[in-house]
């Protein structure tokens, strides 16, 4: 998922002063909560609609603070000060980057013909560790599509092993064999 | 096509047993935004620059801008396959195109796929090569000494190109300027009588960047029935191909030729033109959001020319010791870029950085176009810097004052308009350079070898034909050069033997002349 650079700084800021604070568990939760929140369409389009008044927007979000850490809701209010209320859709997806990379993990989806059980999510976690370094948290998504086998994509890095994948490389091999001359 | 079902198994057999089964680490992103032939992708973080992407639909692009938070790239096929986020592959591999002899007679795009309908290309892997090479450099390279003859009177005479020259053909439109290159191209099959295998055969590359699709039909067609296909490659990015390709073809021309230069033969590419490619590159360049400079040419655009222009090169006869890439010495690139001019305009943006790379430009005027003199070179301004050293001594000799003689008549031209009491030189200035600017007119897809020239030019400057009309010229030109060929074919043999004109050829050419007067007197 695509995050602006505007979006990255911001929440590695508050990233960084929930670690400094002692607030670490109590901001990342919030965040989360945000995350939730603006996971919904209605809540989105709200804040990006141009006909509400700014002042309206301002005075939903703290309502939305209202149970949040000091920090997170001077977080909110700097950001509504800012003009940088855009920001807030993004903002989980890449809080949680700095804190995965805090815990030494990366994200991933395993696409799979068929739903995977997690003894075999684990055991693929455990096979791609070796190339990432990390410890990966993979996610399974299921895509008929595929045939058989399995597709990893873990930071813009994909391992192909599916059916279709292999019926792919083989034709583009196939395309792109010479005739030749007698 | 022709394909045989047997070939065709024997290839998936040979495929299927060396199929390459193991997974790879690919990098992948996402497409944010696509349009206008470019897309922003999001993602592929060890994307190299000008690497081939894979895109859905098989749809390939190249990318251009390394960004902090994403790729710029163009894409190279139909771009309506590509949607919002996509995902895009890289490939690990730089825009290549095929090179050697298979390419040779036909006609392939700006990646060298072929759009003759002739069947696939007989090339392997190892026939790929990036688009983009270095130029050679100092020590590799040798002043240029060998000319390259285009045939042309006018230009063979006055404004000589040497093999690894870098000559600019520039002029308005409808000017002559690709029928000019097309009678080069004709003319070297007097290098190696046509056949591509004769190591002496300069081999030719024309690359189409921006022209109608019926003019490089054309093209194709005449140098079909001048028998000038087989040593030539015609690469073509025609007005209706993405603005990507026309401005790539232009380096994937240039691979081409640097392989036969690299294997010690001579090759001249025509870029026909870079105009219209920088126009392609502009297109491009803005829609990926790099800044506009003069007249919204990206900042890039001299070097977009000079590092294609550099790599046009003589090569010196050591050139294999030293660079494994060179696979033999001696090889040569001749360059015939062609820049269009609006209204004759050469100090606009694109002439003027073109000409300044250049080793000289053939200048072709719509004037003299207009009132018959073909080609329209106008002498004056047209210059050629190093070809000079590359010209044979005959026609060194012969043509030494043919320059001064055709200026002297422009000048006196203009006066002459205006008085009628002229003195007897004025007068013989004037009749001289009539007639020698009637001699130098030459038809188009006739191109003169070069021992008829020094002939024709020999007669012309002589005097001898100052009291001939001027009219009846163009006869007299072919009465004498047939006379010459049936009673003293010596001559034109002992002028390319000795590279040199003996006082006993010019004697008998003087006799020759005589004797071809006297035909049409009575």
């Amino acid at each position: 998922m695509n995050t602006s650079p505007v979006t990255v700084r911001f929440a590695g800021a508050l990233f960084e002063l929930s670690r400094e604070k002692g607030a670490a568990a109590e901001i990342d939760r919030d965040v989360e909560r945000i995350g939730v929140e603006f996971a919904e369409p209605s809540v989105r389009a709200y804040f990006a609609d141009a006909r509400v008044a700014h002042a309206e927007k301002r005075k939903h979000l703290d309502l939305l603070g209202a149970s949040c850490h000091a920090l997170t809701q001077n977080f909110l209010r700097l950001l509504a000060d800012k003009q940088r209320l855009s920001i807030l859709p993004e903002l989980a997806i890449a809080y949680r980057r700095f804190v995965l990379r805090e815990r030494g993990a990366v994200e991933g989806e395993v696409e799979s013909a068929r739903a995977l059980s997690p003894a075999d999510l684990a055991e693929i976690a455990t096979a791609l560790t070796p190339f990432f370094k990390k410890q990966i948290l993979l996610t399974n998504r299921v895509e008929p599509a595929l045939l058989a086998g399995a597709r990893v994509v873990v930071e813009n890095r994909m391992i192909d092993a599916s059916a279709q994948g292999r019926l792919d490389a083989l034709r583009a091999q196939m395309m792109a064999a010479r005739l030749n001359s007698n | 096509m022709d394909l045989r079902p047997a070939e065709v198994t024997s290839i998936l057999k040979r495929e299927i047993e060396n199929y390459q089964g193991n997974t790879k680490l690919q990098g992948v992103g996402t497409v944010l935004t696509v349009g206008d032939g470019v897309a922003r992708v999001y993602g592929l973080d060890d994307c190299m620059m000008n690497e081939l992407l894979e895109f859905a639909g098989g749809v390939r692009g190249v990318a251009l801008n390394l960004e902090e938070d994403n790729v710029g790239c163009v894409l190279l096929g139909d771009a309506t396959k590509v949607k919002e986020g996509d995902r895009v592959k890289t490939t690990g591999r730089i825009i290549s195109v095929p090179t050697g002899p298979a390419l040779l007679g036909r006609v392939v795009n700006a990646l060298g796929d072929p759009l003759d309908g002739k069947g696939p290309l007989a090339v392997t892997a190892s026939d790929y090569l990036p688009i983009e090479q270095p130029a050679p450099n100092v020590v590799e390279r040798e002043p240029v000494k060998q000319p390259l003859q285009t045939g042309i009177k006018a230009i063979d005479a006055m404004i000589p190109i040497g093999r690894g020259q870098r000559e600019l053909v520039i002029g308005d439109r409808q000017t002559g300027k690709t029928a000019l290159l097309i009678d080069t191209i004709i003319n070297q099959k007097t290098t190696g009588g046509g056949d591509p295998k004769n190591p002496e055969q300069v081999i030719c590359i024309y690359v189409a960047m921006g022209q109608k699709q019926s003019t490089v039909v054309d093209v194709v067609r005449r140098l079909e029935l001048a028998g000038a296909m087989p040593y030539t490659i015609v690469v073509s990015a025609s007005a209706t191909d993405e603005a990507s390709m026309q401005y790539l073809a232009a380096y994937g021309g240039c691979t081409m030729g640097e392989r036969f230069r690299d294997e010690g033969r001579h090759v001249v590419i025509m870029y026909d033109d870079l105009y219209k490619q920088a126009l392609a590159y502009r297109q491009v360049m803005l829609l990926l959001r790099r800044p506009p400079g003069r007249e919204a040419f990206p900042g890039d655009v001299f070097n977009l020319h000079s590092r294609l222009l550099e790599r046009a090169a003589k090569l010196s006869r050591d050139a294999h010791k030293n660079n494994p890439r060179y696979k033999a010495g001696g090889g040569s690139l001749t360059a015939l870029p062609v820049v269009e001019t609006q209204e004759g305009d050469v100090s606009a943006y694109i002439p003027t950085n073109v000409i300044s790379i250049t080793d000289g430009q053939i200048f072709l005027e719509s004037n003299l176009f207009n009132s018959g003199v073909r080609p329209a070179v106008n002498v004056g301004v047209s210059v050629s810097r190093v070809g000079g050293s590359a010209q044979i001594p005959a026609m060194k000799k012969i043509a030494g004052g043919l320059r001064i003689n055709l200026a002297q008549y422009r000048e006196l031209q203009a006066f002459a308009q205006f008085g009628s009491d002229l003195d007897k030189a004025t007068q013989s200035a004037l009749t001289r350079g009539e007639k020698l600017v009637e001699l130098l007119k030459q038809g188009q897809y006739v191109p003169v070898p070069v021992e008829k020239q020094i002939m024709v030019i020999y007669a012309g400057t002589s005097g001898s034909l100052d009291d001939f009309p001027t009219k009846k010229l163009a006869e007299f030109e072919k009465a004498f050069l047939s006379y010459v060929a049936d009673t003293h074919p010596e001559v034109g043999a002992g002028i390319l033997e000795t590279k040199n004109v003996s006082d006993a050829a010019k004697a008998t050419l003087d006799k020759a002349i005589a004797a071809v007067k006297k035909q049409f007197v009575s």
